[in-house]
This record gives structure tokens, sequence and C-alpha cells, in this order.
């Protein structure tokens, strides 16, 4: 199989097929409608109908050099007759040269060929693929060119979605089209469950093909997981000028809208922001939009989203606040984060335009008031931040993805679903803490409403600021703010035994790897140095333990911190050999991950002994980098000599 | 006769059938029709007979998988003897014998066969024909299996007649065995049919070979292709008459389920208009049948639905070497439509998208 992914965003993922000198995945490929000419029989039966010239443009590839791209430069997938058009017959088929017209290997001259396996029609058409798939697996495939490569088109039914399809065999078939994806286009919530199906079925090194879809489609069925695409419709389309279109459709009859769309979309998975193209060409279609929002409800797409990435995340419309890197962050609070021990009060702070919020004009102005009236109290106060989507941000982790780099829209309105987030959120977040510890909540408008209803709910008592407060940074507001912070003094202990800074590193640890691997992974006598926007390196007896980076807010580990995670066995790969040469470990060498393991985690390598041997970022989320077989697996930070 | 069948086909086409058959009343009154049309040359008269039904069709293969004809035959009641006998003597009683009259006697299955047509009442509609003044000639119908098995009962009958001529109806459907046992399901071969051609030929009758236009799986340009094949060959056999039959959606059969389930769409005029022009170019002498059952509705064969009266009397000008406008684009927008389909056979991903073109757009929808 060659086909790698380099990066992976959701279940899209940017490849590389046929190695090093094939092409770049997600990308166009050519059908060439069979035509042989030196096929005697074939040849009389094709003579007949005339439609040859017409369908000069399919067939050949010279004609296809249109606006300015080169299409040689993309694979062809050859199209073959029914077994019944070639006169045979499924139960008939022996061996792998009976199923097609011709020896296929004859295409070797071209740069890469797919080959789509002619259907038994009876079937295909009376739902028994199952059966079809079985008589595939039987028959003993030859050697072929390496340029040349089989596909299966495996069109929707209904029944589809609820036959359970035999296991491919392995290393015969590398792409799979979607025979009836062009009319489930109106239709998301098929489409979805068709896809589900498929992916379920399907091993990841296999690439998946939707023909004939519109260019404005292409960017969320990347996202959905399709790597090929053709531009049957653009030949549709430019042969119907009785076509009514408007204006968002006239540009789909373009070759240059697909090659434009398909360029934005690889950029885009490189840059880790295929989320929000798909969002910006969701707008377009009703359809389309229904796809992206069901999507987040029924598609597993956390497991492919990276840990961290890009720069950005914009959450502009409804369909952000369920994004994966938004969902994750929610979960994570909620299963991961817990208070530290000696924490006696919590205040709540509204968000800040700018990220981190220590950084902002009004948070200095909060820390500053909190300073002056708890004095060196304050280290035992928690702060949390309110804010949407996010929910609930502890202070701790501001820095940390996508914590410091989300923006929205602000209207000083909020949508139902974003005011039953925070709702959420909050629950789980009070469920935290004890009841004798003091609440205060500094915010205004949404969220001191949302605050009050979910504290009267759950019997909690909390010192709010009054209602009619227009600004938190007026004079009175602050002043009322100091007044509340002196009547909570007397219930707040002293200044904890535990530095601040490691309490954050800490809880960042817990966020990353799981509950508990903090304290574990930071004992109480390492020796911290640096600062949090700047960056902080942490020791262990002289030895370099891990390091803390703003930018994306996570933790990078060590040799020495990995023999302490070692027993937790969290983010393990297990590599198959005894020493590792080089600083990248391929994905064919991993035998097992932890599912867990998202791109750009850090992970833990091991040997089949579970020794360790190094530790990495991973390239490939867990269940990838088990089942790719080809491309890059974990970059090696530091390895055992 | 060795039976070749798909069985994953025979048992889907079997149970569909008797699904239908069982749910027909008791009460249920065998259907009789017959039609008279006047041409320039002669009066055509067209009679269809409740016989037992086609054997074929009863049998655990279930039948063709396009075929409901067996829905209004007799099947496990008696044969309606008397009536039929009644009914032909009527029609043949009312013509004015002024032009020669072609009789069409169809019995919806195969006349030769015993277990369809007893013998007895197989001789007494050939008595009552042979009796009646300017008939030129009688069309029947007849599987292959019943030529080559019945030879005696046909040489028999082409006597009695004497000297009415005598046609014998065959249905071929395709010329490619493949397709014959895997999508319609006809349980004889291309062999079977050109044995029965040779045996009837050396008997002194005509052949008519029907040829059914887009069979259940093929998509509308593989159908095309097909039926131009089946054409040549069946010329090549040596038929007499080709009859093309844009298939149309019965009930009780295999083409209705995959119709309603969306996987089955009649064919478009505008493919039987190039099946016809391609024949009528190829072979000028022959002579070409096409009368579209259910031509224009839905379940027949359609166009875009505004054309389709047209374009069907464009056939009808093709087979009568009439000339007809050359650029087909001008008489309807849906032409363009079908020469995309034909065009960018995307349908050979077993898309149903463009299947749909003649009603909706794609992505207007």
């Amino acid at each position: 199989m060659t086909f790698e992914i380099e990066k992976c965003e959701g279940w899209g993922r940017l490849g590389l097929a046929f190695g090093k000198e094939g092409f770049i995945t997600p990308n166009i490929v050519i059908p060439c409608f069979f035509n042989n000419n030196s096929s005697s029989q074939q040849n009389s039966l094709l003579d007949l109908l005339k439609f040859q010239e017409n369908n000069a443009s399919l067939t050949s590839r010279n004609n296809v050099i249109m606006d300015n791209i080169d299409f040689d430069y993309f694979p062809s997938c050859f199209i073959y007759p029914s077994l019944q058009m070639q006169g045979k017959s499924l139960k008939e088929v022996t061996c792998f040269e009976d199923m097609f017209p011709v020896d296929i290997n004859q295409s070797s001259n071209l740069k890469a060929s797919y080959h789509l396996i002619p259907w038994d029609l009876p079937t295909i058409y009376l739902n028994r693929y199952d059966k079809y798939i079985q008589t595939l697996n039987k028959i003993e495939v030859p050697e072929l060119d390496d340029k040349i490569k089989l596909m299966l088109n495996v069109p929707f039914t209904p029944e589809i979605l609820e036959t359970e399809l035999p296991p491919l065999r392995p290393s015969v078939i590398s792409v799979v089209s979607l025979g009836d994806i062009s009319s489930l286009l109106t239709h998301p919530k098929l489409l979805i469950r068709y896809l589900i199906r498929i992916k379920s079925w399907l091993p990841s090194n296999k690439m998946l093909y939707a023909p004939a879809v519109p260019s404005s489609y292409i960017p969320i069925l990347v996202y959905l997981g399709i790597d090929l695409f053709d531009l049957l419709i653009t030949e549709m389309y430019s042969a119907n000028p009785d076509q009514q279109l408007d204006l968002i459709l006239e540009q789909q009859k373009s070759r240059k809208a697909f090659s434009q769309i398909l360029d934005l979309t690889r950029k885009a998975i490189e840059t880790y922001k295929l989320r929000d193209l798909t969002r910006i060409f969701a707008n377009s279609y009703p359809s389309l939009k229904t796809l992206l929002r069901i999507s987040d409800k029924q598609i597993p797409l956390e497991e492919g989203t990276p840990i961290y990435g890009s720069r950005t995340l914009y959450c502009t419309d409804e369909t952000d606040f369920t994004r994966p890197e938004v969902t994750r962050f929610r979960e994570r609070v909620q299963t991961r984060y817990f208070p530290p021990s000696h924490t006696t009060g919590i205040i709540f702070l509204p968000c800040s335009a700018k990220k981190p919020y220590s950084k902002s004009k009004s948070h200095n102005i909060f820390s500053k008031v909190i300073r002056q009236n708890l004095k060196k109290k304050r280290f035992s106060v928690g702060e949390v931040i309110l804010t949407s989507p996010l929910g609930v941000v502890p202070r701790e982790l501001e820095y940390s993805f996508p914590a410091a780099h989300y923006d929205i829209p602000v209207i000083g309105e909020w949508s139902q679903i974003e005011k039953k987030h925070l709702e959420e959120d909050l629950v789980y977040f009070l469920s935290k803490i004890k009841p004798s510890i003091p609440l205060v909540g500094y915010v205004k408008g949404i969220e001191r409403d949302i605050l009050k209803k979910v504290c009267k709910l759950h019997n909690r008592s909390i010192y709010l600021i009054t209602q009619d407060t227009t600004s938190l940074y007026s004079k009175e507001a602050l002043k009322e703010f100091s007044a509340i912070l002196q009547e909570i003094w007397l219930n707040i202990s002293y200044k904890p035994k535990i530095p601040n800074r490691l309490m954050f590193l800490r809880a960042i640890a817990d966020f990353q790897f799981g509950k508990g691997i903090g304290q574990v992974l930071i004992p109480d006598h390492v020796k911290i140095y640096g600062r949090k926007e700047l960056g902080i390196r942490v020791q262990l007896n002289n030895k370099h333990l891990l390091t803390f980076r703003p930018e994306t807010g996570y933790l990078t580990l060590s040799l020495t911190a990995g023999k302490l995670l070692l027993d937790y066995s969290c983010n393990l790969v297990t590599f198959d050999g005894q020493k590792i040469i080089g600083s990248t470990i391929f994905s064919k060498a991993i035998i097992m991950a932890d599912p867990e393991i998202r791109q750009n985690d850090e992970v833990l390598i091991t040997d089949r002994n579970g020794e360790l041997l190094a530790v990495g970022i991973a390239h490939l989320p867990g269940k990838l980098l088990v089942e790719m077989k080809r491309g890059k697996g974990v970059t090696i930070r530091q390895k055992v000599n | 006769m060795p039976q070749e069948r798909n069985q994953l086909l025979a048992s889907t086409v079997f149970n569909l059938r008797q699904e239908y058959l069982s749910k027909r009343p008791p009460d249920f009154q065998p259907k009789l029709w017959s039609t008279k049309t006047e041409t320039r040359k002669s009066i055509v008269i067209t009679m269809v007979i409740p016989t037992r039904g086609c054997s074929w069709a009863f049998s655990d293969s279930g039948g063709c998988s396009v075929c409901g004809y067996v829905n209004d035959s007799s099947y496990d009641q008696v044969i309606p003897t008397q009536k039929i006998l009644e009914e032909i003597n009527l029609s043949l009683s009312q013509v004015d014998s002024s032009k020669p009259i072609e009789y069409k006697l169809y019995n919806s299955g195969s006349f030769f066969d015993e277990n369809d047509v007893p013998q007895r009442l197989r001789s007494q509609i050939i008595d009552l024909i042979r009796k009646t003044n300017g008939i030129l000639k009688l069309s029947v119908e007849s599987r292959p299996e019943y030529l080559i098995n019945n030879q005696k009962a046909i040489k028999k009958v082409k006597e009695m007649l004497e000297p009415i001529k005598l046609e014998i109806g065959v249905g071929i459907e395709s010329s490619n065995n493949a397709i014959i046992r895997d999508c319609w399901n006809k349980g004889f071969s291309v062999e079977d049919y050109q044995r029965s051609v040779q045996i009837t030929r050396t008997l002194g009758i005509r052949i008519k070979s029907y040829i059914l236009i887009k069979p259940p799986f093929l998509t509308e340009v593989e159908a095309i292709i097909d039926a131009i094949k089946t054409a040549c060959d069946t010329v090549e056999f040596g038929t007499d008459v080709i009859s093309f039959n844009p298939c149309n959606i019965q009930k009780g059969t295999l083409v209705n389920h995959l119709h309603k389930q969306d996987r089955y769409q009649p064919p478009w005029i505008w493919s039987v208009l190039y099946i016809v022009k391609t024949i009528r170019k190829k072979y000028p002498n022959v002579e070409i049948i096409c009368e579209p059952t259910a031509g224009g509705k839905h379940r027949g064969t359609h166009n875009c639905g505004k054309c389709d009266k047209t374009v069907i009397d464009l056939v009808d000008k093709i087979i009568n070497k009439k000339k007809i406008p050359d650029d087909l684009s001008t008489i309807c927008s849906c032409f363009l439509k079908w020469r995309i389909l034909v065009k960018t056979p995307i349908e050979i991903f077993r898309s149903r998208n463009l299947s749909r073109l003649r009603r909706f757009d794609p992505l207007n929808e």
C-alpha cells in the first residue's frame, strides 16, 4: 500500500499516494472510460456507438488540458464495463485476468493509474455486496506494476447501512469509490451514515474516492475522510447550457474552481485550518451546513484533531460551539481539572479579548485588586474565567490550546447553546468544590445570570456584584469587588506551602495526560526555572525533566519524565525493535499505540517488553499509527543511548 | 433443455412474483382484450387472450425480470375457452374485408406450449382463423424451447393455415448470454434462440425478434450498446422483423421492485430513437417495429414530459424512412440532458443522480 498520511484533521488527511514520486491527496483523478481498439469484439461493439467522439474529452487525456491546468499530472482512473457487459458472470470468474477485458498492466506507461474492478451487476443491485467481496477476496491477484492500483466501488444502498461487509483482503485494493455519493449530497443524514459505515469497515490506509461531486462540497468531504475527487460534474455542466445556475453554482462549472478549492483544502490541513475552511464553505448550502452540524454529533472527529496546531481558533458561528477542539477542552476540564486541595476560595472572572487572559489590561486590573486585598492569601484562591464557547477556563489552563488561541465575535448576546454549555461546565466545576469554600463572581451580564442561576440550583451561596454594573473597570465596581474580597478574607487560609508554579504545571500535566499524572510527573522536590510567559524548565535531581511551552500551553517531556510516566501507561507506543536509529519512527514499525494519542501529543516509545526507548511527538493519532503501513509515525525528542 | 440461471436473481424474481400472485383476489377475472388499427395497407387486429400463462414465469425461476403479463392470465383458474373463441370470432366478424387483415394473437406466453395453450384450444383457434377470408398473416409468440421441441405441432399449424402466413415472435432481448442470464433471467441462451430460428425458417415461417431496451441493472449507455448489438446479431441470425420494446414497469416484477428503490429507470425515448436510427441506417431493408408500451408515461419509456409524444412520432418516422431534423436539440432542451447522461456516463458508478436528470436538476432537486 503506497499511501502515507502526513497530517490529518477530523477524518481528513493530507497524504501522499504512489510514494515519493506520486501525488498529494486530496486530489483529482481523471476517470477514463475503457475504450480498447485492439480487442475486435469490443471494438465492433463500440463502433456502433458514435458516442465515442463525444466521449473524447474523457477518454483522451489531451483534451482535458484546459484552464491552464496540467491534467497529465493527475492519476487516471480506468473504468471497465461490468462483467455482464463483457459477457461474463461472477461465478465464471476464476482468476484475476478474467475480470478485465484487457491486461491492465498495459497502462503502466501512465504516471499512476487506478483500475476499477468490474462489477457483477446482480450481486450489487440485489444487495449481496458481501458475496461480491468474498469472491474478490478469493481471487489471486498477480504482481502488478508499481504505478497500478486497484479500486473497488461500493455504491450506496439503504441495505449497506445494515449489512456487515466482510473485511477486504489487505493489500489488494487501495481505493474505494463511493459510487452513489453524488445523489446523497442533498440527503446529509444518509450521507453521514454511509460514510460512517464505510469508514468503520475500511482500514485507514485505504483511500476514498467520491465521483461527480461539486467543488463546493470538497472541503467538507475531505474533512469527512474523502481523498479523491473528479471533474465529472464540470463535464455535466459545460455540456448543459440550459442549466439555470445561480452565482455560487456558477463557479462549479469551471475546472479552475476545483483546483483552487483543492489547493485551499490542502493548505488548510497543513496549517490545521481545515475545520475553518469547512465552515466557510458550509455556509453556501443548507445541506452542507446540515452535514457539518450533524457530523459533530455523529462522527468522532476529535480523534483526528491535533492537540494543538494552528495559532488561532476562530469560533464564528454555531457549528463552532461543537467543534472538536472546543468539545475536547470542555471535556478535559470537566474530567481532568480539579482545584488544588489547598484552595479555599474561587473567583469567577470574565474573559478578555487578549489572550492569554493574564496579559490583558482588564485582568491586570483584576489581579491588582486581588493582590491588594488578599495579599499573600491570594495563592490559596482559585481564579476561573467564564467564557464562550470554552465554558470554564481555570487560570492554570489559560495558556493551553485553545484557551489562549480562540476568538469569538463579541456582541453581548449569547445563543442558547452557548448558555447551555456554560451552565453544564459550571455544574461540573461546582461539584468539585467543597460547599464551605466561598465563591465570588466578578462578572456581569449573561455570565452573572448563569452563575447566579447555577448556584441557586445547587444551593451554593455566591458573592456577586450588583446587577446594574455597567463596567467592571469602573471605580465603583472595583470598590465593590474589594469589599467582597475583604469579606471573604477570614475564610481563606494563608499561602500554601506548595509553590504556585508547581501547581500550575501539575494542572497542565493533568489536563494533558490525564487525572493524577501531575502528581507523578512533577514530584515536590523539583527545581523550577523560568516564567510562564517565556517558558518554564523543570529539573529533577539536576536532570532536565520537562519544559512548559507558552505558545501551546503544553509540556514537552524528557526521557527522565518518560521513565516517571512509564508505569501509568499513558500515550504509549510500542516499537517493533530493540534500538531506535535516527530521529523518526515510521508507522510501519509501530505495533501498538494508545488509542487516546492525538496528533502532536507527547508519547513514550517502548519495545515489546515495555522497556522505555525514547520520548517523542506523535505525527498521527494512535489509531492511525497502528493502521498505517507507511509514513512518519513519531519524531523522537530524546532516546536511550 | 438446460436452463442456465443466476440463482440469486432467479430466487429474487420468484419471490417477488409469488408475493404478487398470492395477493390476486379469488374472484379475479383473467383479462381479454383486443385492438384494431388501420394502416395504409392493412387492418391490424391485436388480440390478447388469457390462457394458462407463461410456464417459465410460473416455474421456480420466477420468469423474466421485467415481464408482468402473467398477472392477467388464467394461472390457477380454468381457461375461459368458450369466451376466448367467442371473442376471436367477434373480432373477425366485425371487420369489413376491403383490406387484408394482419391478425396478432398474443397469449402472454408461448403459443406452442401445451401447458399454456392446450392443444385443443390451439386447433380451435387456428380453425377459426383459417375459415375467415381476407387474413394475410397470423402472428403468435413463443419461447425458443417450444419451437425446438414442438416442431411437429408447428408444422401442423403452418400446414393448416396455408396460404395464411405465419409469423412467430421470439423474445431474445439480448444477444449477450451474461445479460440474458444475469439481467433478464430468460432461462435460455443465444444458441437456443439461434437454433429455433434455423428450425422455423426452414419451415417457411417468418421470425420476429423482440428486443427489450434497457434491462434492469444496466446503465442507459450500456443498454443502448446492448440493444444495438443485439439487433445486429439477430439480423445476422436471420430474423425477418425486429421489434424494439422499451422496457416498462409492470407489477410483481423485479424492475418494479428496483424502480421503487430508485434503482431502475425506464429508458429515455431519445435512447430508443438513437437505437432505431442506428439500425435503420445499418439495415435499410429489415422490417422494424417499435410501439412503446406506456410511452411517455412514468412507468414506460419517457423524456421530460413535454416532448414525449413528438419524439415517439420521430421514432415512427425513422422506421418509415422519413426524414427527421438533424439537430435534435431544437426539438426539446431535454435532449441535451440526455446527451450529458450518455456523454459522461457517471451512472457507471451506479449513481442514481443523473438517471433522474429528465425530471430534476442534480443540485436543485
